[in-house]
């Protein structure tokens, strides 16, 4: 039960209607704000080219980090490579909460299963609430009455971080030897002008 | 000249000199923050044993430089609007429309107090920024005598605080 609600981040999916054995609905994977375990699309030492290509054209078309498409998309590539596999860890976790169908001396029950555990409260077949847990014992997701938060593991974190940095310094670095390039074409023509005069 | 009427005139010229100089640095000034307040609340309702998600209250933060990052995130919940039954708070969530995946703050539930955010150091300052309080009822309210089966709790006038830099 939860009063009131605004527009969020987090993904919203309202319960099935009843009568449904499943009512939570899966997070969507392709949002910007829910990762899974992806295989990297390159290197790293391609990404960081990548990434500083990226701010160079952000720079460029006068757009910064989440501004843009290309960053975005580059951020979920990026960040995937170390996101734990949510998917399984949410879909295995659900399952494995509705396969328990013994009665629950408890309102908020712990299951463990092969890709991480699993902390849930379950009315008849309703689940109102569950976090999700990797097998490092990191919570990478909570559903909540409808609503799906991600949360960040350290190694995302720190990978999104990583990225934020090499992405500034090349943005900052491309607007300077723009401003730059600004200057030296009015200094030129300040010195045609000279001449003409 | 008199020693009295040298020294004014030269504190007058530093006291210029030093007035030119903020006036020049606040032009360039590359840093800065910036409070949102919330008018929304941001609460709950649980039944005895339940653990659930507050509803959320968001920030839309804007006129910032485009390329400012931020270099601190502090959030304050607010004050205690409010509750009712024994509803413990677990943690604060706070996520940003610039960072794929939220951020897990420690909090007892204590209000006005301001919390301090890890993860979106040299993120886009400019953006919308979502919080919201994870709970566990322990016991319902006490109502006519009687223990309810339901206990809730309400803040009130949150907000944010960003630290930003745009001379990265």
């Amino acid at each position: 039960m939860r009063i009131g609600n605004e527009k969020s981040i987090a993904q919203f999916h309202p319960l099935t209607k009843s009568g449904s054995r499943e009512n939570v609905i899966s997070p969507d994977y392709t949002d910007f704000h829910f990762n899974t375990k992806t295989a990297p699309a390159m290197s790293d030492d391609k990404y960081k080219t990548a990434i500083i290509e990226q701010a160079k054209k952000d720079q460029a078309a006068g757009k910064f980090q989440s501004d843009s498409a290309g960053f975005r998309n580059l951020v979920k590539s990026y960040v995937s490579a170390v996101s734990p596999d949510r998917k399984s860890i949410i879909s295995q976790g659900l399952r494995a909460i509705y396969k328990n169908t013994r009665q629950e001396p408890k309102t908020f029950n712990l299951l463990d299963y092969l890709f991480g555990s699993v902390k849930y409260s379950k009315e008849a077949d309703d689940v109102s609430y569950a976090e999700f847990y990797d097998s490092n014992g990191e919570m990478v997701a909570s559903y909540s009455n409808g609503r799906w938060i991600s949360y960040g593991t350290k190694a995302e974190d720190a990978r999104e971080s990583e990225l934020w940095g090499i992405y500034n310094q090349a943005w900052s670095q491309a607007a300077k030897a723009s401003k730059g390039n600004l200057g030296a074409a009015n200094g030129s023509s300040a010195a045609s002008i000279d001449i003409m005069g | 000249m008199s020693r009295n009427k040298f020294l004014k005139l030269l504190f007058s010229a530093l006291l210029i000199m030093t007035m030119a100089f903020t006036t020049t640095t606040s032009a360039y000034a590359a840093t800065g923050t910036k409070k949102v307040t919330s008018s929304r609340t941001m609460g709950l309702a649980l039944k005895k044993g339940q653990t659930g998600n507050s509803s959320e209250v968001t920030f839309r933060v804007s006129g910032l430089p485009a390329n400012a990052v931020i270099t601190k995130l502090e959030v304050n919940p607010g004050s205690l609007k409010s509750y009712s039954g024994a509803v413990l708070t677990n943690y604060l969530t706070v996520s940003s429309s610039n960072r794929s995946s939220a951020e897990k703050v420690a909090w007892n539930g204590r209000e006005n107090l301001t919390l301090r955010t890890s993860g979106f150091l040299a993120s886009k300052a400019n953006g919308t920024y979502t919080i919201s309080f994870n709970a566990t009822c322990i016991s319902g309210a006490l109502s006519h005598g009687m223990i309810l089966d339901i206990g809730s709790k309400t803040y009130s006038s949150p907000y944010i605080t960003i630290y930003w830099d745009d001379s990265f």
